[in-house]
């Protein structure tokens, strides 16, 4: 038991939710699970938190399906002229288009996630943050609402499994690749002849703010610090012999 | 106690199955005691392979109880007999028991269809049984389900990343133990040696074959290319030798005392060449040195019934155990898909060495498939040597490519001349034929069957010709066509002095041994053409007047099956090469055309460059164990024919062929003895024989019309009836109405 720590345990659940890839517009497809950033964000929309703080963070979980759903979709062009004729809104001279386009929904979304902040202090407030939310919580879009089914501040600690532990095998999570690589977590093989199972994804997490203009007109720009490298897999052991973290109920923290 | 069985019929139990794994494993040990494999770890997975057929469901279905449907292949179960904390202890790496659970786990290659509940249960259930089983060489045994961290139902695939000498590629190491495994399971299951040492080729060689050269001169030596096979042994060749060079004793002298594989094109070259080494050469005890290996061996086995145990002998060639074995590539070649089960045949590769003749007669795909094999073979530790007599240089450069080493000698000719060659600008006809036939062996040489047909056609007119005038191509049923090998072979024996010409495609280009005194030809490419020359003057000096090879480059217009099976541009590039070639030529000339032409630059534009480029880029981009061995012999084989029975051959033989279909029909009893079953087993096979004597396999295409009946023969097989004409003396002919594609037909079928 070398790491002890806290973590604030949640178990969510969305009924539809879009975690939007970004360059997908004509139809706003969506992640499979929330990105670390989106969870983050919503923490620190949670506790009303104004700076970063850093914190790490495990996202498992399971979604029933996918649909499709309409939008309004509003399009901003630099100089359009308004033109009567056509579906826009008028803005003094300018133009804003309005239409409709496609959204990806997940569809009852379960989720479990570990939030551990760096910080040890904050471990109370953002467990009261989400006990008493000081609005209604939503995770991706600002309509996806979150139903909040429990909310546990659990100790985690790192320890050398006896054997193997398997997680639920309707759950897939995002597998830090560090973890994969030095193989303490195993998914299983898909079929014959594919070397790789799972998707591999670069996920955000944490952005900084950088200036690209000057100190009397700031022009501030996000920029994303470093984008987590991780296997989007189901069927995941953690094998006997490696050293893991764990919570006291026995669930793999895949913390990034 | 012990009681557990492994085997049905006759009942064998695990441990005297496992047993008899462990006698071939150290059979094979001690035959290749330096052998680059794992001998612990392919001991272990010998040892443990089949304890998971302990389970009750398993012995259900031996015992006749019961037959699960869920039965969880023994493979799998076995892994939980696999004690990896006590190897670790004992200084096993994980790497290594990974190996193990591998090679284990897939040692039947079956789709896995179960959750890890049911084999949580199933490893239960087994830990009662063990508690009954007792085998001396496993004390202590405990049952457990083996972690992921040595297998997770994932496989070992090849790793692209360079490696130190030191650290060998794993999927090799996999390959080897697998595939050895894979060996001795099918070896002692059969009841046969997994090897056969090879001892004896060198003492056969210098005794049967150079004794006998030395009757007659008594300072008889091996020549000089000969004498280099056999300074090289231990590296990897190109060889181009003229015919007559004796390429044949200088790729076995290469062999020398180990295992050997002796590839060719053709099935007729095949049996050939195993008809002559086993008759000259290794004479006594054949049957356990020498195999041949290729689609059609059961019926030239059976010709041997008499001296030979057919099945015994069946089964070693089958499974690789002989010494020395004559095949075509498409029965070893096959393993560059890796496919599930491939790795028996590239991890007996490892210690073999393989002799490839006569590459220029292989198509683009069958070359690229060359390319990646040799690759495969060498990066595992085997040894090849291509001998040949005209080699595309583009194969040499794709080899360099491959980063493959090898040694490429210059090419081995002497100053001989056995040609004269006259290009005619025309196309080929029968009234020059006839100008030439008299006192003469003369062999024409057409591109497609049609053709071959039409100037027979022409020439039979002629009633003087006509009795002593014979066809022969790919479109004969088997029965006639084996009938004409045998006559063109005794035709064009060397010694014999006659009179008669043989009207062919190029199903004689390679291999024959066969020497006919004047050679009339359509051109086709280069390198077909020398090969065609091989055929005349196979052994003997050229010193009259005149010219013993005639050319016909179609003139202005094209010669049959350019355009179609004969790349259009080498044609033009061959009959331009050719342009200034008139009376004798050397060997060496020979060989600088062809290098001149078959070069990765000449042929960049060319089709033949981009399927054979394009072939090698497919084989190498399809992943490891994603195909099952029966899609990789389709693909392997190309099949774009189909086999039937020409109508007129049904209607005159309806009874015969219906009886062989009703004895193939006939199931065996269950409660059948032994002895009643290869009764039984030996009729069908008979049968089968005798039914494909009938048949004739015709592109697909063609096949498309005019079927008219299909005779089942199982629920899986059948066979057709096929609306043409068809006599012993012209072979298949065609509807009309389909020959709008004629020329494209059967320039020759692949050969096997």
């Amino acid at each position: 038991m070398k790491e002890n720590k806290k973590a604030v345990r949640l178990k969510l659940y969305q009924n539809m939710a879009n975690y939007k890839k970004p360059t997908s517009f004509q139809l706003k497809e969506t992640y499979p699970l929330p990105p670390y950033s989106t969870i983050i964000g919503m923490v620190h929309s949670l506790c009303d938190y104004k700076e970063y703080k850093d914190m790490e963070i495990s996202i498992q979980g399971k979604y029933h399906s996918k649909v499709n759903d309409l939008y309004t979709r509003y399009e901003f062009k630099n100089g359009m002229k308004f033109d009567s004729a056509r579906h826009q809104l008028q803005v003094g001279e300018f133009g804003i288009s309005r239409g409709i386009s496609t959204v990806e929904l997940l569809v009852d979304v379960e989720l479990l996630i570990h939030i551990i902040p760096h910080d040890q202090s904050l471990v109370e407030e953002i467990e009261k943050a989400f006990l008493y939310p000081r609005e209604y919580p939503s995770l991706g879009r600002r309509e996806d609402l979150v139903i909040i089914e429990e909310v546990k501040v659990v100790d985690i600690f790192e320890e050398e499994l006896e054997e193997d532990i398997e997680l639920r095998e309707d759950y897939i999570a995002y597998i830090p690749l560090n973890m994969i690589k030095d193989e303490s977590i195993v998914v299983d093989g898909g079929d014959n002849g594919i070397k790789n199972r799972g998707t591999r994804y670069k996920i955000t997490k944490d952005y900084k703010r950088i200036n690209h203009g000057t100190a009397n007109s700031p022009k501030m720009f996000r920029t994303w610090n470093n984008k987590v490298d991780v296997l989007y897999s189901s069927h995941i052991t953690a094998v006997e012999d490696a050293v893991v973290l764990k919570d006291v109920d026995n669930n793999i923290v895949l913390k990034a | 106690m012990n009681n557990y069985w492994a085997k049905s019929n006759p009942r064998e139990t695990i441990v005297d199955h496992t047993e008899k794994l462990i006698e071939n494993y150290k059979v094979f040990k001690k035959i290749y005691p330096n052998l680059n494999v794992d001998w612990d770890i392919l001991y272990l997975s010998c040892l443990y392979h089949d304890l998971g057929k302990m389970n009750r469901k398993f012995q259900d279905k031996i015992e006749r109880i019961k037959r699960h449907a869920d039965e969880i292949p023994h493979g799998i179960l076995s892994l939980a007999f696999i004690n990896a904390k006590d190897l670790e202890e004992q200084g096993y790496s994980k790497e290594r028991i990974k190996l193990l659970a591998q090679a284990i786990a897939y040692h039947h290659e079956r789709d896995f269809n179960f959750d890890k509940e049911m084999l949580k249960r199933e490893i239960e259930l087994m830990k009662k049984e063990v508690s009954k089983f007792n085998y001396g060489r496993l004390d202590n045994i405990v049952v457990k389900k083996l972690s992921s961290k040595y297998f997770s139902m994932n496989r070992i695939y090849e790793e692209n990343e360079e490696h130190d000498d030191e650290e060998e590629d794993i999927f090799f190491r996999y390959i080897m133990i697998k595939g050895l495994l894979n060996r001795i399971d099918y070896a002692s299951s059969g009841g046969i040696d997994v090897e056969k040492e090879n001892n004896f080729l060198l003492q056969n060689l210098e005794e049967n074959l150079l004794e006998t050269f030395r009757i007659k001169k008594p300072d008889a030596e091996w020549n000089k290319l000969q004498k280099y096979m056999i300074e090289h042994r231990d590296s990897n060749l190109i060889i181009v030798a003229q015919t007559g060079m004796g390429k044949t004793e200088a790729g076995l002298l290469w062999i020398g005392n180990n295992k050997g594989f002796f590839t060719l094109p053709l099935k007729t070259a095949i049996n050939a060449m195993y008809k002559r080494i086993t008759e000259r050469i290794v004479v006594d005890d054949y049957e356990n040195k020498v195999g041949l290996l290729h689609s059609d061996i059961k019926r030239e086995y059976l010709t041997r019934k008499g001296e030979i145990d057919f099945d015994e002998y069946y089964n070693k060639t089958r499974q690789l155990s002989l010494p020395l074995t004559v095949c075509t590539i498409d029965q070893i070649f096959d393993f560059v898909y890796r496919y599930r089960g491939f790795e028996p045949k590239l991890a007996t590769l490892a210690y073999s060495k393989v002799v490839i003749d006569e590459v220029q007669m292989y198509s683009p795909d069958l070359l690229a498939y060359l390319v990646v094999g040799l690759s495969y073979i060498d990066k595992i530790g085997g040894k090849f040597a291509i001998l040949t007599a005209t080699l595309p240089q583009i194969f040499v450069e794709l080899l360099e490519k491959e980063n493959i080493k090898f040694l490429k000698p210059e090419p081995f000719t002497n100053k001989r001349i056995r040609h004269s060659i006259k290009v005619v600008n025309e196309k080929l006809n029968s009234e020059f034929i006839k100008k030439v036939y008299k006192n003469n062996k003369v062999l024409v040489i057409c591109n497609t069957v049609k053709e071959a047909q039409r100037i027979y056609g022409e020439l039979s007119k002629d009633e003087e010709i006509a009795k002593n005038i014979n066809l022969f191509h790919s479109g004969f049923i088997k029965k006639d066509r084996k009938r004409k090998e045998e006559e063109i072979l005794e035709f064009g024996d060397k010694g014999k002095t006659c009179e008669g010409i043989w009207i062919t495609t190029q199903v004689v280009e390679a291999s024959l041994d066969i020497d006919f005194d004047i050679l009339v030809t359509e051109l086709s490419d280069l390198n077909g053409l020398f090969q065609r020359l091989g055929r005349c003057y196979r052994d003997r000096d050229w010193d009259k007047e005149g010219y013993n090879c005639y050319v016909f480059n179609g003139g202005d217009s094209k010669c049959s099956g350019v355009g179609n099976v004969i790349d259009e541009y080498i044609f033009k590039l061959s009959k331009e090469a050719l342009r200034r070639i008139k009376g004798p030529i050397t060997e060496d000339e020979k060989i600088k055309l062809i290098d001149s032409i078959y070069t990765m630059e000449k042929l960049k534009e060319t089709d033949y460059h981009k399927k054979l480029i394009d072939a090698v880029e497919y084989v190498k981009l399809i992943e490891s164990y994603e195909k099952s061995a029966s899609e990789i012999k389709k693909i392997f084989r190309n099949i774009e024919s189909k086999t039937i029975i020409p109508k007129p051959i049904y209607d005159k033989c309806d009874d015969k062929i219906d009886g062989y279909i009703k004895t193939l029909k006939q199931e065996c009893d269950k409660e059948a003895t032994l002895e009643e079953r290869k009764m039984i087993k030996e009729e069908k096979l008979e049968a089968r024989i005798n039914l494909d004597d009938f048949t004739l396999s015709i592109p697909l295409f063609r096949a498309e019309k005019h079927l008219l009946e299909k005779k089942d023969i199982s629920n899986y097989e059948f066979i057709e009836i096929f609306d043409c004409d068809y006599n012993d003396k012209t072979g298949i002919i065609y509807k009309p109405k389909d020959n709008v594609k004629a020329d494209s037909t059967s320039y020759e079928e692949r050969s096997w």
